[in-house]
């Protein structure tokens, strides 16, 4: 008999559990010894499921086993967070497909860390992935509407469905997903203040690897790979080509009736110092953005093998005051290590955006 | 009295902005603004923002009448629930401009 030991619960389960439950008293013990793990198993993953549902707290936790533990909640068009419990790690794909991208690029976004990195999860300890989808914000009359934006909230991901005329729902983009779970990383790591140039840096990052998760994803070289964010949850038109475009900065859109010109600079001396967007984060990221694509484009291959690395290994260093020259030294340091054809090209780029170590 | 919303921040990061007078409101536009900034319950100057919280947009909302000037700072997180409605009125009057 084929063990199902991949089912989680026995409603869904092709062996009823009346079944099941006969196996377990079986006189093989071998059967006997299956069934009841079996069951155990499934005791346990409801157990866990109504504990997700009732106190998602508890799912801050390590993923006993070290892989990947994700979780995705519906907040229902509304602005409850997380919501209702839909998606569990290792549940097949339902209907929603929300749930099922903030599930799989959450997936995506773990493999590329473990893989390249052999970093387990966010905090390097397996902590659960948790996103919510459908969250909505409310609007002058007091009703729910979808809400146009993805953010990180210091434990979760949440995703709206954009409002159908700018922005399609936040799920769709690989890219948006990779960035929101770095901004997770971050959290672990450098947790770079999240105002003026240090917060640049951290907006910056988490584009250096939301972008680079999609280009591993599906193989494709510095050279050949777009360098735009977030095409994937923007309507598209001649005005407007994604949220921000990492090797041209400022070009995302432009003159668009709904959100106007890009405003990120290209290098540092149109670097922006008002205090709009906690003094520029999103605005002045483009100039680190395009130093890491110069970067990528000078060493050719794949972005993620050596820019990817020397980058990853700069956020392991960096301090939560960092400023973009603290960046940009450390880089060149940490690129050394990688040989000089690296830190000649760390150092080229940084200049070529008015950063001159 | 006069409000105005500089609105930024969000995944997008861009900067969008409205300025009314309600002087030059109707009556009845005048009335349900009034409304909304008294329902909002924002009654001092501060800046309220999440620690920890990333790509929330935020809200500069800056209200002047007869007897004060208040300015105040809240993103998707910290705004009060009283508050969301009156941010709402002014987001959808919001157009974007460059950064000031």
């Amino acid at each position: 008999m084929k063990p199902h030991a991949l089912c989680r619960d026995p409603i869904q389960c092709i062996i009823p559990p009346y079944i099941t439950e006969r196996l377990a008293e079986s006189p093989d013990a071998a059967v006997r010894s299956r069934e009841i793990a079996n069951v155990k198993a499934a005791v346990a993953m409801r157990a866990m499921r109504r504990a997700l549902q009732v106190m998602p707290e508890l799912v801050m936790s390590p993923a006993p086993t070290g892989k990947k533990n994700r979780v995705v909640y519906d907040s229902r068009q509304t602005d409850r967070l997380p919501g209702d419990l839909v998606r569990s790690e290792g549940q097949p794909a339902g209907p929603d497909v929300a749930v099922n991208e903030a599930y799989d690029f959450s997936g995506d976004t773990y493999d590329f860390y473990a893989t390249l990195f052999r970093r387990n999860s966010l905090d390097d300890k397996g902590i659960t992935l948790v996103s919510s989808v459908h969250v909505a914000e409310v609007d002058w009359l007091g009703n729910f509407v979808p809400m146009s934006n993805a953010f990180w909230n210091g434990e979760q991901m949440a995703y709206g469905d954009g409002d159908g005329s700018v922005f399609q729902r936040f799920t769709r983009s690989l890219d948006v997903v990779g960035h929101e779970l770095t901004h997770g990383v971050q959290q672990f790591t450098s947790n770079l203040t999240y105002s003026g140039q240090s917060g640049a840096l951290n907006e910056h990052f988490s584009d250096v690897f939301g972008i680079l998760v999609r280009q591993w994803r599906r193989g494709e070289t510095a050279l050949k790979a777009s360098w735009v964010i977030g095409a994937d949850v923007m309507i598209l038109t001649p005005t407007r080509r994604g949220i921000r475009d990492m090797e041209h900065p400022g070009t995302a859109f432009v003159n668009d009736p709904d959100i106007g010109t890009d405003p990120q600079p290209a290098d540092m001396s149109k670097l922006y110092t008002g205090p709009a967007d906690r003094g520029g984060v999103h605005i002045n990221s483009g100039i680190p953005n395009r130093a890491f694509v110069l970067t990528a484009k000078a060493l050719q291959g794949n972005a993620w093998d050596v820019a990817g690395r020397i980058w990853f290994e700069t956020l392991l260093k960096l301090k939560a005051s960092s400023q973009f020259l603290d960046c940009a030294r450390l880089t060149a340091q940490v690129a050394a290590t990688h040989g000089a054809a690296a830190k000649a090209a760390v150092l080229t780029a940084w200049k070529q955006v008015g950063i001159t170590v | 009295m006069k409000i105005r919303l500089v609105q930024s921040g969000g995944l997008l990061g861009i900067v969008k902005a409205c300025e009314i007078d309600s002087s030059a409101l109707g009556a009845e536009a005048a009335e349900e603004l009034e409304r909304l900034v008294r329902g909002s319950g924002i009654s001092s100057s501060g800046e309220h923002l999440s620690e920890s919280a990333r790509d929330l947009y935020h809200y500069e909302i800056t209200i002047e009448d007869e007897s004060r000037t208040l300015s105040v700072v809240f993103d998707d997180a910290s705004l009060p629930p009283a508050a969301r409605p009156m941010i709402g009125y002014l987001k959808r009057l919001a157009r974007p401009e460059p950064p000031g």
